[in-house]
């Protein structure tokens, strides 16, 4: 038999890590205001039944059907901003999404009109380290591509994205950014 | 003269009188050698005691001027009109010649059982030490290592059930090798194979939304670990012995998975850390299978 303590990790938050480059490949703190957000699909459900008000719901609703009532889904899209206004910034962290093959980033600058998108595609997989410590998703970096207007090129440094918070992404800014 | 030495009196015939001197020589009716005095009363066996080295030589001499009939052993033959009833045998020299093979023993842990009963893991197991010598005990540890478990906070289940060995060996620290107590430490090395499930609730995505359940069933993984050993055992009677053991277990490595870790190996226990503490309590049964015998019939 046996008896033990359990060493939780201090850090229990997954994210993805991007530390900002300059084109000679020097680390620098973006001297532009940074707003970053992503791009992600909701969805309604609708049901409808004769005789009946019209009812619609974030999440489905399975009583309605079993009580013959007919169900439509519809998409939209849905932003949310991760970074809001980041000034002088050298790194970021941001959330991966559990589920999709590929993030969509849109990085707005200050100074330059048009925004850049960052395409991060990943595979992700539930990981417990032990039950005490709850259960993440991690995330394994397979791709990742970008616009050009302010971003020089992006690389992938370490694929592995989990709680230890290491460099995952690097963005080599242009000199319309820096 | 010839005599056998011994490492200690026996007090069964020893004169209180004479109790400050280390040496005496004392047949019935004659006068104590040393106190002057007669212990006739107090002698009921007439005996030859001569503890030790120092005095020997004493005694021999006196021995000899005096022609005591003391010539306790073999030449004693020419001298039957010695009344020697007693000998004290040198324990010491027929230690020395117990045999290399001393028998098995067979013994099941009560704690880990105990620990299934009450508690959500434990183990049920059962071990076979050879004795050599009663000094270099060579074991095999077989187990049955069972857990479910669900953690109170995050309703994560994890469950588990697969046999486990374990082989070593302890070394008996006691100095007296031919007690049957034993205080010994030992290394052991474990191995299991095994398959465990893993499910909880559904994880939900915070920020870009979308949920899926989470399980995890027949997870295959392999462990290794060592163990230091330190225990002892008592004899209760005849060949049932009682003892403990405390374990200090070092995990070596285990099968790797992205999913998940085991939660708990069988024969080792939980995996919070790379070392844990652990025990046992156990029921020995000596089984003394052409068990070797003390030279001199003992």
């Amino acid at each position: 038999m046996a008896c033990s303590t359990v060493t939780c990790p201090m850090d229990t938050i997954v994210k993805c890590n991007y530390t900002f480059y300059n084109t000679n490949g020097e680390a620098a703190a973006l001297t532009d205001t940074l707003n970053v957000t992503i791009q992600k699909t909701a969805y309604l459900y609708h049901y409808h039944k004769d005789g009946f008000k019209d009812t619609t719901f974030a999440q489905p609703v399975k009583a309605f059907t079993d009580n013959g009532y007919t169900e439509t889904v519809s998409a939209y899209r849905k932003d949310t901003t991760l970074v809001n206004k980041l000034v002088n910034g050298t790194k970021m962290s941001l959330d991966m999404s559990y589920y999709n093959k590929i993030d969509t980033l849109v990085l707005h600058y200050g100074l330059i009109y048009l925004p850049d998108t960052i395409f991060v595609s990943h595979d992700s997989y539930t990981h417990v380290e032990t039950p005490e410590c709850g259960s993440y998703r991690f995330h394994r970096l397979t791709d990742v591509r970008c616009t050009d207007r302010g971003i020089d090129h992006i690389e992938i440094t370490n694929p592995t994205v989990n709680y230890e918070g290491e460099e995952n992404i690097r963005i080599y800014f242009n000199s319309y950014a820096e | 003269m010839k005599v056998k030495k011994t490492s200690e009196f026996t007090s069964t015939a020893m004169p209180s009188k004479c109790s400050r001197l280390w040496l005496r020589l004392m047949v019935a009716g004659e006068m104590c050698l040393f106190c002057k005095g007669v212990h006739a009363q107090e002698i009921k066996n007439d005996s030859v005691m001569i503890p030790t080295d120092s005095t020997l030589e004493v005694s021999d001499s006196i021995a000899d001027s005096k022609q005591q009939p003391a010539a306790a052993t073999t030449d004693s033959t020419d001298n039957k009109n010695s009344k020697i009833s007693k000998w004290i045998p040198d324990i010491d020299e027929e230690k020395k010649e117990l045999p290399l093979f001393q028998g098995f023993t067979l013994s099941a842990d009560v704690f880990g059982l105990g620990m299934y009963l009450f508690g959500d893991y434990g183990t049920i197991e059962a071990a076979l030490r050879l004795s050599l010598k009663n000094t270099y005990l060579p074991i095999v540890e077989l187990g049955y290592g069972i857990c479910d478990h669900t953690d109170y906070n995050s309703k994560i289940h994890f469950k588990v059930n697969a046999p486990f060995i374990r082989l070593g060996i302890d070394y008996n620290l006691l100095k007296d090798k031919f007690q049957d107590n034993r205080m010994f430490a030992g290394l052991r090395y474990g191995f299991s194979t095994y398959k465990y499930d893993m499910n909880g609730p559904d994880l939900v995505d915070p920020v870009y939304g979308g949920s899926q359940p989470f399980d995890f069933s027949g997870t295959t993984s392999t462990s290794q670990w060592l163990e230091i050993v330190l225990g002892c055992q008592v004899k209760v009677f005849r060949n049932f012995h009682m003892g403990w053991s405390v374990r200090l277990k070092y995990h070596l490595n285990s099968t790797k998975n992205d999913n998940s870790k085991a939660y708990y190996i069988p024969g080792y226990g939980t995996t919070g850390n790379n070392n844990t503490w652990s025990g046992t309590y156990n029921l020995i049964f000596d089984l003394n299978w052409g068990k070797g015998k003390k030279k001199g019939g003992g």
